[in-house]
């Protein structure tokens, strides 16, 4: 009796969830299995695989390939460059330091993506003051891989907060009295935090590190700002076939597939946490 | 064996520690014992190296531990919420501190087992600590911190997260372990009876100062100060001045006691309610004029609470059956002259 009770309350939400977020996927699935007519919005008759098929040749696979590569990579900054913030954040002797380190954090969360992203530009851009440090790094701006670097730090301030913030809380829930009875035990600062903080943060840092990767390979405005054409998302992909050629098979075909892949490297990654912290 | 001296240590403008001392011999037990705030946890952060003091010194076996890093201290350590950690079995909590002295795993294993059969969990190795009740934590806590064999063992607070019934138990248990492993132990405690039954000797803090240090029977019967006589047990405290061969109240009372043990501009006259009597006075008592403020039955014995020249009242306890005066009655107390003690209001 109880149990039905609390079932219809659920309902409500759930039938929300359906409409707005499971009709539109289940339609977008759908979608990419019609066939593409040139010339027309209406999809053809019938069911076909060629909208994925076609994303076996190289040529697209590349685009998956760098998508995942620079989420990867921005997300395990994020979470290198994050984690020590956070952990100062909480831990920091001094009231100033940890309530103006929050305060940087949230003041990164609210600025408008696109501004930062356009500060970037024109800061590290080929004309902007700091290009010539990244020459010396040995970039010049018009290499291809500066391009990819931009993109990197453009995501990089898209998500170090928020990975920051997720890790505020992990470390929150952590007592400092554990590592102090660490190190009465003799443990060292690095081995206290090697041997109880890491291992206790894993899950924190697992979440933290798998929304940043989220938020990396869905992102759209970073690679259009700062990618110059070089560095191709398959967001900027799907878009193309949306908005730009009208093959909306195609693009759900893309959509999906990422889908698929995103939940992938989440449940693959989960796992390997998993075994390798056993809780 | 430990040295404490002279500690301070200052929070803004306001002192936690004003010069701190205190010392424990080999194998002796010491509570620290105060009120909250007194400075007590902050003396035991700095021993244990978590917290500098801005100035003073610790030694520890003629070592001085004052600018050592916390694991290389040597110093066992059992906190109030054990601090456990979650993600690893009771016995490797036990293992920890043997792990980080690189001892091989034979030996390891039977020092484990050796810990888990001290604090009576043998055969409990492989739980979580979740997996326990709060007695069973506090003792894997202690085993860990014995496990690596320190040269001084540090307890916060350590009964006090547990029931007053199994506070009971394990007060004596962890008085017979500490008498066995005879490591030199300090103890953090706000409860005095805690303090009384666990420590050879106890030093009463108070203000970020210890004020007392003496076995437990020294700092009830002879406390160094007001602060002491007021904070163990009950007192009754009477206001007025010591002259030769008593002490006469500010309400004019004239009362027998021995000289005072120490010098003092300021004194006061402390009176044990256990030292008071409700019989007629044998020659050579003291009479105290009292009122009845009430009585409050607590089953083994009634508590009389008494006010003497309008004093906060003082509880005696009366044994079952005794006629009970009426509240209001006024009546006269006896009190032996050696139950009288002229003490100084300030420690000196």
């Amino acid at each position: 009796m109880k149990r039905g009770i609390h079932l219809w309350l659920l309902a409500p939400g759930l039938l929300l969830l359906a409409m707005l977020m499971g009709g539109p996927v289940a339609l977008l699935a759908l979608e990419s299995l019609k066939p593409f007519i040139p010339g027309s919005m209406r999809p053809g008759e019938g069911w076909t695989l060629a909208h994925y098929r076609e994303l076996l040749q190289p040529a697209y696979l590349v685009y998956f390939w760098e998508t995942f590569r620079i989420g990867l990579i921005v997300s395990t900054l994020s979470l290198l460059l994050g984690a020590p913030l956070a952990f100062a954040a909480v831990r920091s002797p001094r009231a100033a330091v940890r309530k103006g380190l929050l305060a940087l954090l949230v003041g990164l969360l609210v600025m408008s993506l696109i501004a930062r992203l356009y500060a970037i530009e024109m800061a590290w851009g080929s004309l902007g003051p700091l290009a010539p440090l990244g020459a010396l790094l040995g970039f010049a701006p018009r290499h291809p891989r500066y391009a990819e670097v931009l993109v990197g730090i453009g995501l990089l301030h898209f998500t170090l907060p928020v990975v920051a913030l997720m890790l505020v809380g992990t470390f929150r829930a952590l007592s400092p009295r554990l590592e102090e009875a660490a190190a009465s035990l003799g443990a060292t600062r690095s081995d206290a935090v090697v041997s109880i903080l890491l291992p206790l943060a894993a899950p924190g840092l697992v979440s933290a590190f798998l929304v940043a990767l989220a938020m990396c390979i869905s992102n759209f405005v970073a690679p259009l700002v700062l990618g110059r054409g070089v560095v191709v998302f398959t967001t900027s992909l799907m878009y193309t076939r949306f908005a730009d050629i009208g093959n909306y098979p195609s693009g759900a075909a893309i959509g999906i597939t990422m889908l698929i892949l995103a939940f992938l490297v989440v449940y693959g990654l989960s796992a390997l946490a998993r075994r390798l912290v056993p809780r | 064996m430990l040295e404490v001296q002279n500690l301070t240590r200052r929070f803004g403008s306001a002192f936690a520690l004003d010069g701190a001392s205190l010392d424990a011999g080999a194998a002796e037990v010491v509570a620290l014992l105060g009120p909250s705030g007194c400075g007590k946890t902050t003396t035991l952060r700095i021993v244990a190296g978590f917290e500098s003091a801005d100035s003073g010194s610790i030694t520890l076996g003629g070592r001085d531990l004052t600018r050592l890093p916390p694991h290389a201290r040597d110093i066992g350590l059992v906190f109030q919420d054990y601090a456990l950690f979650p993600h690893m079995s009771v016995g490797d909590n036990i293992a920890y501190g043997l792990r980080r002295r690189a001892i091989p795993r034979a030996q390891r294993e039977a020092r484990v087992a050796e810990m888990l059969d001290l604090v009576r969990l043998t055969g409990l190795g492989a739980r979580r600590p979740a997996q326990l009740s709060g007695g069973q934590q506090q003792r894997v806590a202690l085993a860990r911190a014995l496990a690596i064999n320190p040269r001084l063992l540090l307890l916060d607070e350590p009964l006090s997260n547990l029931d007053a019934k199994l506070r009971h138990t394990l007060q004596t248990e962890l008085r017979q372990i500490l008498s066995r492993i005879g490591t030199t132990t300090l103890i953090v405690t706000h409860d005095q009876e805690e303090a009384m039954a666990l420590a050879d000797r106890i030093a009463i803090m108070s203000a970020g100062r210890v004020l007392q240090i003496g076995t437990p029977r020294e700092v009830y019967e002879e406390p160094a100060c007001r602060f002491v006589a007021e904070f163990l047990g009950q007192a009754l405290w009477l206001e007025g001045r010591a002259g030769p061969g008593g002490f006469t109240t500010t309400a004019g009372t004239q009362l027998a006691a021995p000289p005072s043990r120490r010098v003092a501009a300021a004194q006061g006259l402390l009176i044990r309610p256990e030292a008071l009597r409700l019989d007629a006075p044998r020659p050579g008592d003291n009479a105290l004029p009292a009122q009845v403020a009430g009585h409050r039955y607590r089953g083994a014995a009634t508590l009389l609470d008494l006010m003497v020249e309008g004093t906060a009242p003082v509880a005696l306890a009366l044994p079952p059956g005794s006629p009970l005066p009426e509240p209001g009655a006024s009546l006269t107390l006896a009190v032996a002259p050696a139950a009288c003690r002229i003490i100084p209001v300030e420690a000196g």
